[in-house]
């Protein structure tokens, strides 16, 4: 069986990989770019911990054929600093510690982008829907809401200083 | 919130510095024992057994053997069988069955391969013949006379005489004090009832994995998640027949654990097939394997009465306790006996436990294993003595409250235990001060658990710029590096940054017990604070060289070597250590111990829930708990413990459950099916850190890791019932069977 | 003298005897006067309790050479286990 080829850009770099048309992209991600970010702790779309954006959507990386990878700009949690500065989030969840064993904490990480992204100022019901597709069962979740919370506002901040 | 016995002051004990390996896990890059990839690895795949109960008649590997890109096949064939005495004995019988296999699950044989297809194909490619036998899942079926028998070398232990013929019920623990039928008596109130428990599944995110990479010398590297490496080099070395020399065990970050990797599943096999095939072997389980073949934590079945007198003084108790163990029996019953009254002082009771073995997966320890299903029991009774009584749920248990020099049912009388202040900040928190809001329900409960010291070690080396690295056994799970960095720091003086904290694998530290029974932070915190003890009395030492002195001149304090009489400036640790080649060579201690004195934890916890009588919806609108945490040395990190050991105890009271079909089948292998709490199943979980000094601990630290798990589920039917009037006594508190109790209680005239 | 307590289980062994007065300085020396004392009893304390000890309420797994102090209370308890 041939291999499919697949190229795309992966955390802003032009990137190509081969895989089996029934591949996994997680799988691909890190057996093949050796991206080992995104975790599996399902394989069945149910724990989030394989998260990614794909064009700028949130997506269970286990749940997409990586041949559908084609073309795309995909997003994993170790694209998500902008080199030596962390993104806010990094720096809150650290801060209000976010994490405990820290499996789930790259997912936790990408979906909480995914939500700031479109929703700079969530409330805590906002932020508690919008991470209930990712599980967690160190934290209890509060320290991740609060942290998620903490960075919208610090982001808030930073944009109202650009303005000024 | 934090409620001090007086704490001295410390500069960094109780801080909330960002912890050390925090950066690596936040960008993606800390590794965890599926992330490794070594040159030239072959992926494993487990077969397992599609049957609850059957005997092996027969296991065929050559069609898998002949397949394309296998490099070894193994089935229990390949290990050696332990003696009937050998502690591990089960465990290796769990690893691999033998004879029969005894849950759906089971694991019979395991191939490596070139890739993960390949090993997948050729493990269906194995023929297995099966002869089925009955099987058996509910407690009180398999302890019936005629149930389908487990094993037929299991005999009841305990029993006034002994048996003649094997059972399910391994064995009868029994706890009696004073006259029961006189507290009975003697009681204005008496209330009882049977509570019935499913099995639950930690549910950690990262399912089991591992590596082995066998090389041609006999020896092994093993990589793996585990809540202690050194048990993983014993457990497999029993289970190969190997000597321990032979083992190198290297701990990955480990993704959750919460009793569930304190033993072994893969690792044996993984070296079985890594010898054999002469390359390294990484095998990871699926989140379904995870459920069918590990933990859970047991089911029970509990029948408890209480008496209590008009003032509210409870006078009796008596129990009946079955816990169900899985395939292979366990201490679990005993535990639950343990427990089941421990927050309260009682005269007279008699406590019996039985522990039945089932077809299901052999339990292993969650959190304050088997404390939460006796709680359920005990704190609903006591919610219910508080109601007939008309007194508050508080008030009653600090009425009933045990302290330092009373008996604990289990028999030693109790140290310094911190329940009353636990009790006393509930009372006193805005949460309970305030009215529930209208037509929610509100509920309290308290929990024990004993927590645990064992073996720890840890050693402490001084670099020659005055920084300090503290390498220990511990596995760090929650934040346990940070805690271990700040009490060096405490010790030495130095920034908790200017500590490099590491866990070591099994060549580089002395031997530590798993990191289990909340005894991290406790016992080989005590190590590292030995090991800097040390540090500090050879530091003394070299400024007395360095200063031509006499060493008992020379004090430590605030990070530096004083002069008592002060003829010298003090010199900071980093002008000894930049001078330590020229005193007497680099500096560095190591200290080993067996922790004594883990004080006992208490938390006490409150919640208001609302529900819907449409659906049975039970909804969490507020939660309060409180803990005695002895010291918090990295406050943030307790928390986090509280909290998580409360949303575990909230999935476990209304959602979680094994179900399984008339097969023996799980049914629910799955986090669609098997529901853990999500983000937006909770409220914030407030926080309330009590701490009552452990005398035993250097800084006072009591196990934080166990004891939250315990009030949830009581706390949680105490409060469905206030707000529907539904005693329900079996769990999960699913939206169908609160429905069902709302119907019920409106059937009884309501 | 250590006063050694026994649970309802273990007085099977004892002849019912709750608890008794032992003079030992180590829990070996203590086993071997209780088996002296209650033929059979050791192995059923290994047996059922992996002889986990609590002296004076300080719980010690595997305690065979512990040291006991004089006037000490002894409970032989359940090995525990922990998550
Ligand atoms: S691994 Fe993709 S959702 Fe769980
Ligand atoms: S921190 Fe362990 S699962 Fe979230």
């Amino acid at each position: 069986m041939s291999r499919t080829h697949v190229r795309c850009r992966i955390n802003g770099d032009d990137a190509e990989f081969l895989c089996d048309a029934g591949d996994a992209l997680l799988d691909a991600l890190r057996d093949e770019m050796g991206l080992m970010g995104a975790k599996e702790g399902c394989g069945t779309g149910d724990c989030g911990a394989c998260s990614i954006l794909m064009d700028g959507r949130l997506q269970c990386s286990c749940l997409v054929f990586a041949p559908e990878a084609e073309g795309s700009s995909i997003v994993t949690v170790e694209g998500i600093a902008d080199g030596d500065r962390l993104h806010p989030l990094q720096q809150c969840f650290l801060e209000g510690a976010a994490l405990q064993c820290g499996v789930c904490t790259p997912g936790f990480l990408v979906a909480a982008k995914a939500l700031l992204d479109r929703n700079p100022d969530p409330t805590e019901t906002e932020v508690r829907y919008a991470l209930a597709g990712n599980l967690c069962r160190c934290t209890g979740y509060d320290k991740i809401v609060r942290s998620v919370l903490a960075a919208a506002a610090v982001m808030q901040q930073g944009k109202e200083e650009a303005a000024r | 919130m934090t409620i001090t016995d007086q704490r001295p002051g410390y500069r960094y004990v109780g801080t909330r510095p960002v912890r050390h390996d925090g950066l690596d896990k936040v960008v993606g890059k800390a590794r965890y024992a599926a992330d490794l990839v070594l040159p030239g690895m072959l992926y494993g795949h487990i077969l397992r057994s599609p049957h609850a109960h059957a005997r092996i008649v027969a296991i065929d590997t050559a069609a898998a053997e002949a397949m394309p890109g296998v490099r070894a096949v193994i089935t229990g064939a390949d290990f050696p069988e332990l003696p009937a005495d050998d502690p591990e004995r089960n465990t290796t019988r769990n690893l691999m069955a033998r004879d029969k296999v005894l849950y759906e699950g089971h694991a019979i044989a395991a191939v490596a391969a070139t890739s993960q297809r390949a090993a997948k194909a050729a493990a269906k490619a194995i023929a297995v013949t099966y002869e089925v036998l009955p099987h058996t899942l509910d407690i009180r079926e398999a302890m019936a006379p005629g149930a389908p028998l487990l094993h037929d070398d299991v005999f009841t232990t305990g029993l006034d005489s002994e048996p003649s013929e094997p059972s399910n019920v391994a064995n009868r623990t029994c706890y009696e004090r004073g006259d029961i039928e006189q507290g009975f008596a003697d009681a204005a109130v008496v209330v009882e009832g049977e509570f019935v428990t499913k099995a639950v599944h930690q549910g950690y995110i990262e399912p089991h994995a591992c590596v082995a990479d066998t090389g041609q010398d006999g020896k092994t590297v093993i990589w793996c998640s585990s809540q202690g490496h050194f048990r993983v080099r014993s457990q497999t070395a029993a289970m190969l027949g190997w000597d321990t020399a032979r083992i190198k065990v290297i701990p990955a970050e480990i993704g959750g654990g919460f009793g569930g990797k304190t033993t072994i599943y893969l690792e044996p096999l993984a070296v079985a097939l890594s010898a054999r095939a002469g390359r390294p072997v990484k095998l990871v389980m699926s989140r379904e394997e995870v459920f069918r073949a590990t933990g859970p934590t047991p089911g029970s079945v509990i029948r408890l009465k209480l008496g209590a007198a008009d003032d509210g003084k409870i006078t009796a108790a008596k129990a009946w306790m079955a816990y169900e163990s899985g395939a292979f029996p366990g201490p679990w019953a005993m535990l639950g006996c343990m427990c089941v009254i421990s927050p309260y002082n009682v005269e007279n009771f008699l406590i019996e436990g039985y522990e039945v073995v089932v077809n299901k997966p052999v339990n292993v320890a969650y959190r304050a294993p088997s404390a939460p299903m006796a709680a359920f029991a005990a704190d609903t009774l006591v919610d219910e003595i508080a109601r007939r009584l008309d007194m508050d749920p508080i008030e009653l248990r600090l009425l009933n409250c045990p302290s330092a020099g009373d008996q604990a049912p289990y028999g030693p009388k109790w140290p310094r235990i911190g329940l009353r202040e636990c009790l006393e900040a509930v009372r006193d928190s805005d949460h309970y001060r305030s009215e529930p809001a209208p037509g929610h329900g509100r509920g309290v409960a308290s929990g024990f658990w004993f927590n645990i010291g064992e073996a720890s070690s840890a050693t402490v080396n001084l670099n020659e710029n005055g920084t300090a690295t503290v390498v220990t056994g511990s596995p760090d799970i929650g934040g346990s590096r940070a805690s271990m960095a700040l009490m060096a720091a405490e010790e030495l003086g130095i920034d908790v940054y200017d500590i490099q904290p590491v866990v070591g694998d099994t060549e580089v530290v002395g031997f530590t017990d798993v990191t289990e029974g909340s005894r991290a932070t406790f016992a080989t915190g005590m190590a590292v604070v030995e090991a800097c003890r040390d540090l500090k009395r050879q530091l003394c030492g070299r400024a007395a060289v360095m200063w031509d002195c006499d060493s008992d001149e020379v004090a430590w304090s605030d990070g530096q070597a004083t002069h008592r009489a002060g003829e010298h400036e003090p010199l900071a640790l980093a002008a000894i250590t930049a001078e330590a080649g020229r005193t007497g060579g680099p500096l560095g201690a190591t200290a080993s111990l067996n922790a004594r004195g883990a004080g006992p934890a208490f938390s006490v916890q409150v919640t208001d829930v609302s529900v819907d009588e449409e659906t049975g919806r039970v909804t969490v609108e507020r939660y309060t708990t409180a803990q005695d945490a002895g010291t918090a040395i990295h406050p943030d990190y307790v928390e986090g413990q509280m909290q998580g050991g409360v949303a575990q105890g909230i999935g476990w009271a209304l959602n979680e459950e094994y179900i399984h079909d008339a097969d023996g089948v799980m049914e629910n292998p799955g986090f669609l099916d098997y529901r853990i709490p999500v983000a937006s199943d909770l409220p914030m979980i407030e926080t309330i850190i009590v701490e009552v000094p452990n005398p035993n601990h250097p800084y006072g630290v009591r196990g934080v890791g166990e004891v939250g798990i315990v009030p949830p589920i009581p706390a949680l039917a105490n409060a469905v019932y206030d707000a529907t009037g539904a005693r329900i006594r079996e769990l999960p508190l699913s939206p169908p069977r609160v429905l069902a109790a709302i119907t019920a209680r409106n059937g009884d005239g309501g | 003298m250590a006063q050694v307590h026994f649970s309802a289980g273990q007085r099977r062994l004892t002849g019912g005897v709750a608890h008794t007065d032992v003079d030992a300085a180590t829990v070996r020396e203590l086993l071997r006067k209780l088996e002296e004392m209650f033929p059979g009893i050791r192995a059923h304390l290994d047996q059922t309790a992996s002889t986990a000890i609590a002296i004076d309420g300080d719980i010690i797994p595997d305690p065979l050479y512990e040291p006991i102090p004089a006037d000490a209370e002894v409970h032989f308890i359940a090995p525990l286990a922990g998550g």
